[in-house]
C-alpha cells in the first residue's frame, strides 16, 4: 500500500510542481469544456480559453499573496 | 509520375508542419532542461512509434482515435506549460528570484543524496519531449497513410515525410547554438507560452472544440497568452513595488 501512496505522491509532485491550483483548475476546466462542446463548439472554445486564463490568474495571485505575506 | 510527385510533396509539406512542432519542443527542452533527457525522450517516442506502426501497420488510423490521443497529450502538455509560464511570469515580476538560491540549494542537496543511489535524470524534460514527439510522429504516420493510400504511393509518401523530418532536424540543430545564448528565464518563458498554446489547442481538439480558423487559431492563442503574460507581469510588478513602498513608509513611522 505504501508504494501506491509514494507513486501517487510522485505523480502529484510531477504534475502540480509547486502550484496545485493549476492542476485543480484544469481538472475543473477540461470536463466543463467537454460538456460545453456537447452544446455548442464555439462555446467550448470560449470556456476552455477563459478557464485556462482564470486558472493561471488565480495561481499567480495566490503565489504573489503568499510571497507578500511571508516577507511582511 | 505526377501522382508520385503529388504524394511526395504533399507528405513533405504536411510532415514539415508536424516536425517543426515536435522539434520546437525537443529544442526548447534541450536548451532549458537537458539535452540528454530531451533527445532520449524523442528517441523513446520514435521507438514507441516504430513498434506501434509495426504492430498496427496501415490499420493504425482506424485503431487509435486521434482526438482521444490529442486530448490526453494536450492536457498533460497544458499542465507542464502552465507551470513553466507561471514561474517565468513570477520571475519577470520580481516575485520569484531569477536564480532561486533556496531552491537551488535544496536541489543540490537532493542531487547529492541521490548520487549514491541512482544517477540523476531529468524525467520532466524526458516526458515532455517524449509526449510531443509521439503525438507529432503519430500525426506524421497518419499523414503518410492518408496521402499514401489516397494516391496509391505509400512508400513515396513515407519518403516525403522522412525528408521533411531530416530537413527540419538539420535546421533545428543549426539553431541550437544561437538559442543557447538567450537568457534562461526568457527561454523558459518562451517554452511555457509554446507548451500552453499547443496544450490548449490539442486538449481543445480532443474535447470536441472547433477552433475558429482551424489550425490558424494556434497563432491567436499564442498572441492571447503573450498579451496575458505582459499584463500579468506589469500588474504583479506594480503590486510588488507599491507593497514595498508601503512597508518602507510603515517602518519609517
Amino acid at each position: 500500500m505504501s508504494w501506491l501512496i509514494r507513486a501517487a505522491a510522485f505523480v502529484y509532485d510531477f504534475l502540480a510542481d509547486d502550484g496545485w491550483e493549476l492542476l485543480v483548475g484544469l481538472v475543473i476546466v477540461l470536463p466543463l469544456t467537454f460538456i460545453a462542446a456537447q452544446q455548442a463548439e464555439a462555446l467550448a472554445a470560449a470556456v476552455l480559453l477563459a478557464g485556462v486564463l482564470a486558472t493561471l490568474t488565480i495561481s499567480l495571485a495566490r503565489k504573489a499573496q503568499a510571497v507578500s505575506r511571508s516577507s511582511s | 509520375m505526377a501522382a508520385i510527385a503529388a504524394a511526395v510533396v504533399a507528405s513533405f509539406l504536411a510532415a514539415c508542419v508536424e516536425c517543426v512542432e515536435a522539434f520546437t519542443v525537443i529544442l526548447a527542452v534541450g536548451i532549458t532542461r537537458s539535452w540528454r533527457s530531451s533527445l532520449l525522450g524523442a528517441l523513446a517516442a520514435l521507438g514507441v512509434l516504430t513498434v506501434v506502426i509495426a504492430v498496427f501497420g496501415l490499420t493504425l488510423a482506424s485503431r487509435i482515435p486521434l482526438p482521444v490521443l490529442r486530448g490526453v497529450i494536450g492536457a498533460f502538455v497544458l499542465v507542464f506549460g502552465l507551470n513553466w509560464l507561471r514561474k517565468a511570469i513570477l520571475r519577470y515580476a520580481g516575485i520569484k528570484g531569477l536564480h532561486d538560491e533556496g531552491e537551488l540549494f535544496a536541489e543540490h542537496v537532493a542531487e547529492l543524496r541521490d548520487q549514491t543511489r541512482v544517477a540523476t535524470f531529468d524525467w520532466l524534460g524526458f516526458t515532455v519531449s517524449l509526449k510531443s514527439t509521439l503525438l507529432e510522429g503519430l500525426e506524421v504516420a497518419f499523414i503518410v497513410i492518408t496521402f499514401g493510400l489516397s494516391s496509391g504511393k505509400v512508400a513515396e509518401s513515407a519518403l516525403g515525410a522522412l525528408a521533411a523530418c531530416l530537413v527540419v532536424g538539420a535546421a533545428g540543430f543549426g539553431l541550437r547554438k544561437p538559442l543557447e545564448k538567450v537568457p534562461e528565464n526568457t527561454m523558459k518563458f518562451v517554452v511555457g507560452v509554446m507548451l500552453t498554446t499547443f496544450g490548449t489547442f490539442w486538449a481543445g481538439e480532443g474535447l470536441g472544440v472547433s477552433w475558429p480558423g482551424a489550425d490558424l487559431f494556434v497563432v491567436a492563442l499564442l498572441v492571447i497568452y503573450l498579451a496575458f503574460s505582459y499584463v500579468a507581469v506589469r500588474v504583479l510588478s506594480a503590486a510588488r513595488t507599491s507593497g514595498k513602498r508601503a512597508k518602507e513608509l510603515a517602518a519609517a513611522q
